[in-house]
């Protein structure tokens, strides 16, 4: 265990070094296209902005800085997206909103998709198989930024019921200026007080539509994974023991099947979770969520390093972490899996 | 049955992939026949295609008196010189709107002062004698302004943000402007005055002695002759700046003169300024929107009390938004030619009006004038005549843009047309030239027998190579030039680079920078101020000499036109006085014109969407921004 801390540790460290040299060996740098505004603008101007970043040092010293500062809590600050705002605060204006959007995305793929993946195994070879396997292969295939559009035209526009995208109406408070006061215990967000239903129906309309778009991508997978595991469980021995000891079928099912069939799932939900703070790119533009995966692409678009650099360290680290857990958690759900 | 069952489902499966990844673009269908492309300040003609009824948009529920403005892009910040965005010129039109700035038809036009300071009406006048006569220029603020905290603004905040703008460790991004000043004074409360540099003083700075309220010396090398402030001032004479009258530098010092000028981009200013404008930020909601409202007995009395600028990055998510009635408009950021159809059907449903406005944005073909094949003017004038821009206006833009003919758009007032060469599309022409350069025009490409270095005789073809970026409607519209030029018997083959390694200088291998390319297409932008002397004069070229600096990247180098060019921006009478430099400019582009170092294709426009009950919203071709006049803005329904 303390072998495995380490190697995260060093894994983790040897990505931050490789995301930086990648990111600062592109050619350019945030001052570059000045010059296409104002042919003015000097190769010296341009200098003396790169200088005031720091960024007339040699790269590897400006990766022990950066490494150094943030490793001190100072995640530097943007260069171009928000000018000079502290990356970890523009993480953090967004983290909720991807939070909610992924964390409620990913929960109904799973609550749909692990109890989906069940009965299509069980039914096996049923039309009701066949009719979950084909929309699984659809929901999977389909590229999001048509289907997402394609929603927006059908239930926005064609229909009126939804709105085309945001986390709130013009000018409103939203869902999470809500969940704030409500674990402030009311002492924030005045502007929320006494419309709190309101905010929270007119948040999750906004939902609805990303949501969607989210969870039926991540929903075939999950009942796919669930229906493989349970077909390799269902084949077991000690089910057709527990049927001759005239267990009841839903017990057998649940309770025998299910729980070891679970095992495997449970490691891909755990590989999932960085998911949850990386956000969707494409399906964020599109719904104009102000989520991660939004605030990733402004900061790729304008050469923003620092931001990029911030948001990629956090998902490595994540992504490192939770391979990490999902292995004790391996060990620890199956018995047969022991760590020397 | 069970295997028929089977290979149905499959079949259902395979069918339902194939349409999921042929399902139609959200982007626009080709529209049947193309509209001609309106003037500036008119609504776009109604399109000739039968319009599809719009199925009935529900409007979001929301008061008159508010107003929600689609934006795609979200500012980099509110702070005033930093950053550089369009998004952000559009936020501060509305907050922080100056004492001048351009109207929908690029005159420019007074808001907070009481006019704009010329020397035709003595707001600018020249003082001084000799070598220490310089340019004054006065400004009057044209009623008493409060900041938005209610403390009053005075000509003592110009002071103030001068010196601000101009202390080294405030991260300004273009100082061109302030280097030609020397000082900014308060004459009184109410007015000030900006005084530029005598010649005398533009020499000490150079020479890094000038003693002033700013620290001249930490900008010495600017000062220098190859500096930013002196590509317009060859030493003699005083320092003007074409744009004089937009000496406007008022910053809210009883704010920010507490704080230090490095830490004032990280500081709560930024997301939430204080300002003198009719509109004052109420809340910015990163991602989400920036939420204005109207500042109580402002003299500039905004009729509308609440404006919303909406972040929505997909155009497709944002036409959406205008279909559903979610939006009362949109501005230029985001919405692009490419949207015309869906967009014309927007206008023809009745709800909103649709801006098509020609801007200072000009796409064009840099060609190589000291390279094969363009080192020959006739070549270059063929290819030329040989490029169809009614073709490429109505073919890939839909007839929205319009073909440009020169550095400035035709709505400039140095431009005119009767003056400089226009190349109609013409093959026979371009053939003809060709064959009066040598070359057999028979054969396609086109040959032409050379003598090498030994006297040897060489065949060539005419095959060049058009360098750009891999954007995809540069990608498209080589591809269509590439099919226009080969009827005159050129062969142009196509390279794609990435944005910032086209335009990457030469120690990275830019081929613009380094004058390694032979034609190179990308986009410049012009501006009420028609000087390019920094583009086409010989002493801008990029050579090793001068450490690949300058951006002539054509090369090209002609007595006569430097010399119109340098006139037209460093003598001080001329520079400052319209009627004096047009025929100046205009001499310059028949000059230019005829020696076709660049082959001008389209006036990129400025596409913007506005509820046909949005009084006075009009689109603009200037960097103002639409929003300039949003105090005027009326919203009926």
């Amino acid at each position: 265990m303390i072998r495995r801390t380490i190697q995260v540790i060093i894994l983790w460290l040897f990505i931050t070094a490789l995301i930086y040299f990648i990111l600062n060996l592109v050619p350019g740098g945030p001052f570059d296209m000045l010059r296409l505004s104002n042919p003015r603008i000097t190769q010296e101007h341009i200098n003396r902005l790169n200088a005031l970043l720091g960024l007339d040092k040699p790269i590897y010293v400006r990766y022990f800085i950066w490494l150094g500062k943030m490793l001190h809590g100072d995640w530097s600050s943007s260069w171009t997206t928000s000018v000079g705002r502290p990356v970890l605060e523009l993480i953090m204006n967004r983290l909720p909103y991807t939070i909610l959007l992924m964390g409620l995305s990913t929960f109904i793929a799973i609550a749909l998709g692990v109890p989906i993946g069940i009965y299509s195994a069980v039914k096996q070879y049923s039309w009701s198989d066949y009719l979950v396997t084909a929309l699984s292969f659809f929901g999977m295939s389909m590229p999001t930024f048509w289907f997402g559009i394609m929603m927006i035209v059908v239930f926005s526009v064609a229909l009126g019921l939804l709105p085309t995208g945001g986390v709130a109406s013009p000018g409103q408070p939203d869902i999470i200026d809500v969940i704030r006061r409500v674990i402030t215990l009311g002492r924030s967000d005045p502007e929320v007080a006494g419309r709190e239903i309101e905010i929270l129906v007119d948040g999750i309309k906004h939902l609805i539509m990303p949501a969607t778009v989210l969870s039926l991508f991540n929903l075939a997978g999950y009942s796919r994974y669930m229906r493989s595991s349970m077909l390799e469980v269902l084949r077991q021995d000690y089910m057709r023991t527990a049927r001759a000891k005239g267990v009841v079928e839903r017990l057998v099912i649940l309770k025998h099947g299910l729980r070891n069939a679970l095992i495997p799932v449970i490691t891909i939900i755990m590989l999932s979770i960085p998911g949850l703070f990386s956000g969707a790119i494409i399906t964020e533009s599109i719904f104009s969520w102000p989520g991660m995966g939004r605030l990733l692409i402004d900061g790729l678009s304008q050469v923003d390093w620092p931001l990029v650099q911030g948001i990629l360290v956090i998902s490595a680290f994540l992504v490192v972490f939770f391979n990490f857990l999902a292995d004790v958690l391996y060990a620890v759900v199956d018995p047969r899996i022991q760590y020397t | 049955m069970r295997k028929t069952l089977t290979l149905m489902l499959s079949l259902v499966v395979i069918l339902a992939m194939v349409l999921s990844a042929c399902g139609p673009a959200a982007t626009p269908t080709p529209v049947p026949q193309p509209t001609k492309a309106p003037e500036a300040t008119k609504p776009p003609a109604p399109p000739t295609a039968t319009p599809v009824p719009l199925p009935t948009a529900t409007p979001a529920p929301k008061a008159v008196d508010t107003v929600v403005i689609g934006m795609a892009q979200e500012p980099d910040t509110l702070f005033a010189g930093i950053g550089s965005m369009m998004a952000k010129t559009l936020v501060l039109q509305a907050i922080f709107p100056g004492a001048v700035t351009q109207d929908d038809k690029a005159n420019w036009v007074p808001i907070l002062a009481d006019k704009v300071p010329t020397l035709d009406n003595g707001g600018a006048k020249f003082v001084g004698e000799g070598a220490d006569r310089h340019l004054e220029v006065t400004f009057k603020y044209a009623k008493p302004l409060k900041w938005h905290d209610g403390t009053p603004v005075t000509a003592k905040d110009q002071v103030y943000g001068w010196k601000l703008f101009m202390d080294p460790d405030f991260p300004y991004v273009d100082r061109t402007f302030l280097y030609k000043l020397y000082d900014v004074v308060a004459v009184d409360d109410q007015t000030w005055k900006a005084i530029f540099l005598s010649e005398n003083q533009a020499l000490q700075a150079a020479a890094g002695t000038l003693k002033g309220s700013v620290n001249f010396a930490a900008y010495k090398a600017d000062y220098g002759p190859d500096g930013m402030g002196y590509d317009s001032w060859k030493g003699k004479g005083p320092v003007v700046d074409p744009l004089y009258f937009t000496a406007d530098f008022a910053m809210p010092e009883h704010i920010l003169g507490k704080m230090k000028a490095a830490d004032m981009e990280k500081s709560d200013f930024a997301k939430k300024p204080i300002y003198d404008g009719a509109y004052k930020v109420k809340e910015w909601k990163a991602g989400q929107e920036i939420v204005l409202e109207a500042v109580p007995d402002h003299p500039l009395a905004p009729k509308i009390k609440n404006v919303i600028f909406r972040f929505v990055t997909d155009a497709s998510a944002e036409i959406a938004a205008l279909q559903k009635g979610e939006l009362d408009a949109a501005t230029q950021i985001g919405l692009e030619v490419d949207s015309a159809p869906e967009l014309d059907k927007l206008a023809a449903a009745g709800q909103y009006k649709v801006f098509y406005t020609p801007g200072y944005q000009w796409e064009h073909i840099d060609l190589n004038t000291t390279a094969f094949p363009f080192d020959d003017v006739k070549v270059r004038k063929a290819l030329a005549y040989a490029i169809d821009k009614k073709e490429i206006t109505d073919k890939l833009y839909y007839g929205k843009v319009k073909a440009a003919n020169s550095w400035l758009p035709d709505f400039h007032w140095a431009y005119d047309a009767k003056a400089i060469t226009i190349y109609e599309y013409s093959v026979d022409k371009a053939k003809a030239l060709l064959k009066e350069a040598g070359w057999d025009v028979t054969k396609t490409p086109a040959t032409k027998t050379f003598k090498d270095a030994s006297g040897k005789d060489v065949t060539k073809t005419l095959e060049f190579k058009l360098s750009t970026t891999d954007r995809k409607d540069r990608q498209t519209l080589a591809q269509l030039i590439a099919a226009q030029v080969k009827k005159a018997g050129f062969q142009m083959n196509m390279e794609f680079l990435y944005a910032r390694s086209f335009f990457g200088t030469c120690a990275a291998g830019g081929p613009l920078a380094c004058r390694t390319y032979q034609a190179g297409m990308y986009t410049w932008l012009s501006s009420d101020d028609p000087g390019v002397m920094t583009l086409y004069t010989c002493k801008s070229t990029p050579t090793k000499e001068n450490g690949y600096s300058g951006q002539n990247y054509p090369g090209i180098c002609d007595k006569k036109l430097d010399e119109l060019l340098t006139k037209g921006e460093t003598d001080a009478e001329i520079a400052i006085d319209r009627t004096k430099r047009k025929p100046i400019y205009v001499e310059a582009q028949k000059i230019w014109t005829d020696l076709v170092p660049v082959i001008p294709l389209k006036a990129n426009a400025n596409v913007t969407v506005a509820r046909v009950g949005l009084k006075n919203f009009s689109g603009v071709p200037t960097s103002s921004g639409e929003t300039w006049n949003i105090h005027t803005w009326e919203l009926v329904k």
